[in-house]
């Protein structure tokens, strides 16, 4: 009787004592391991290829340039926009004077694209540039009546993206990420989207830093033109003004904050 | 960049829940198997059962579980996939589902004297090769129970 009362003992000692087929380390710090050591390898390996990108894309020769730039981008002729009103062809022709300016002030542009501007029905306040050298401009930022040098700013900033091969980068950023993707991700969908919100603030940072650089490109290109980059400044001024954004977001945004690109204005004069 | 909020918040919700789910879980399994402590008898190893006591019946048992992981350890999971070794966050996963196997079998023999020839199954539920399935397998125990008949006399 005593034995099997001190099995049973031994037993309920055994239940409630160590478990041996778990573990002890805990899962939240197994976790937080494997994040920080895989977003060390994610950032060592971004890192890694954008040297070796930035080294070749700035390498590259014009002609190479202009051929993967031609077979990226859709051509002027696919674009057709029938609602252009007279006071719109007006700003247009405005808008190609300037640009003409521009290209005049930097030489490096000379034998690649002649940077056709298109007048887009929209009523933000926005202008782009595809990789071919097409620059789009909203036509609410034609209705808000800028300044001339005001525009100058906004075109040569498109044109400073150009300058600087930004879609060339991106593009091979893009290529370099997928490459990222394919290698680490697993098959499980949550995985896929720490990788790509790593990847996508990465890239965000990126953004900042080429957008930084176009803005420097403007400054430089309106001091040459006009002795001055006012112009910059004012318009950022005025968009600043117009946006009621908060500090902390520009941390999630492809752009700089206003206050950071002013900044960059302020230091060329 | 929603997506990756949306991903640690769901973490978040599903590291606790989780945690406190299998506490409990592991608080009740003990209570139960210090319940049972005293009966039925399982032997594991016995091929051919042989007693000379009368028996009164011989039914056949079993005790099954599904289990999954929460959306944490899954994660958790996926990330050690990469680097290898031991996938611990499935350990008391496991633990919990094969304990809880044996105890459903165990209950549902509480009045037998004794199970013989228990065995412990796992079968794998879903197909490891389609991408985003969950992992999820199922964990069967079951024996011979075997009922004495104490009023018979040898």
């Amino acid at each position: 009787m005593t034995i099997k009362k001190n099995y049973e003992e031994l037993q309920a000692a055994l239940i409630e004592g160590e478990n041996i087929n778990v573990s002890k380390s805990s899962d939240l710090k197994n976790f937080f391991i494997l994040i920080i050591s895989i977003i060390g390898i994610i950032v060592a390996m971004i890192f890694v290829f954008n040297v070796i990108s930035d080294i070749f894309i700035s390498t590259m020769s014009d002609d190479t340039q202009i051929k993967i730039e031609k077979s990226i981008s859709i051509k002027q002729i696919d674009l057709k926009y029938p609602n252009v009103t007279t006071q719109e062809l007006k700003e247009l022709k405005n808008l190609n004077n300037i640009k003409s300016k521009i290209i005049a002030a930097d030489t490096t542009l000379k034998n690649k694209s002649n940077f056709p501007i298109t007048i887009v029905n929209n009523s933000e306040i926005n202008a782009c540039i595809l990789p071919n050298g097409i620059i789009f401009i909203t036509s609410g930022l034609l209705k808000q009546k800028y300044t001339e040098e005001e525009l100058a700013f906004v075109l040569a900033h498109e044109i400073g993206h150009y300058a600087n091969r930004d879609h060339l980068r991106i593009f091979s950023r893009q290529i370099l990420s997928s490459l990222i993707f394919i290698t680490i991700s697993g098959n499980t969908n949550s995985f896929d989207k720490f990788l790509n919100g790593v990847t996508l603030l990465n890239n965000l940072v990126y953004s900042r830093k080429q957008e930084a650089a176009a803005d420097e490109y403007a400054g430089r290109i309106l001091i040459k033109i006009y002795g001055t980059n006012n112009g910059g400044k004012t318009f950022i001024k005025k968009i600043k003004d117009n946006e009621n954004t908060s500090n902390f977001l520009h941390y999630f945004s492809s752009h700089p904050s206003w206050n950071n690109r002013l900044n960059i204005l302020n230091k060329q004069m | 960049m929603f997506d990756l909020i949306f991903l640690i918040i769901l973490l978040c919700i599903t590291y606790f829940t989780g945690s406190i789910i299998e506490k409990n879980h592991f608080k009740k399994i003990k209570q139960r198997e210090i319940r049972l402590i005293k009966k039925p008898i399982i032997t594991y190893g016995t091929k051919r059962f042989q007693t000379n006591r009368p028996v009164k019946k011989v039914e056949l048992v079993t005790g099954e579980v599904v289990i999954s992981g929460d959306y944490f350890k899954n994660f958790v999971a996926s990330l050690k996939n990469l680097f290898g070794g031991k996938l611990t966050p499935f350990e008391s996963i496991l633990d919990r589902a094969r304990r809880e196997a044996l105890l459903k079998m165990r209950e549902k023999a509480a009045n037998a004297s004794i199970i013989v020839n228990a065995r412990i199954e796992t079968v794998l539920l879903n197909n490891i090769y389609i991408p985003n399935s969950v992992p999820q397998c199922a964990i069967i125990a079951y024996g011979t129970a075997i009922t004495y008949d104490n009023q018979k006399k040898l």
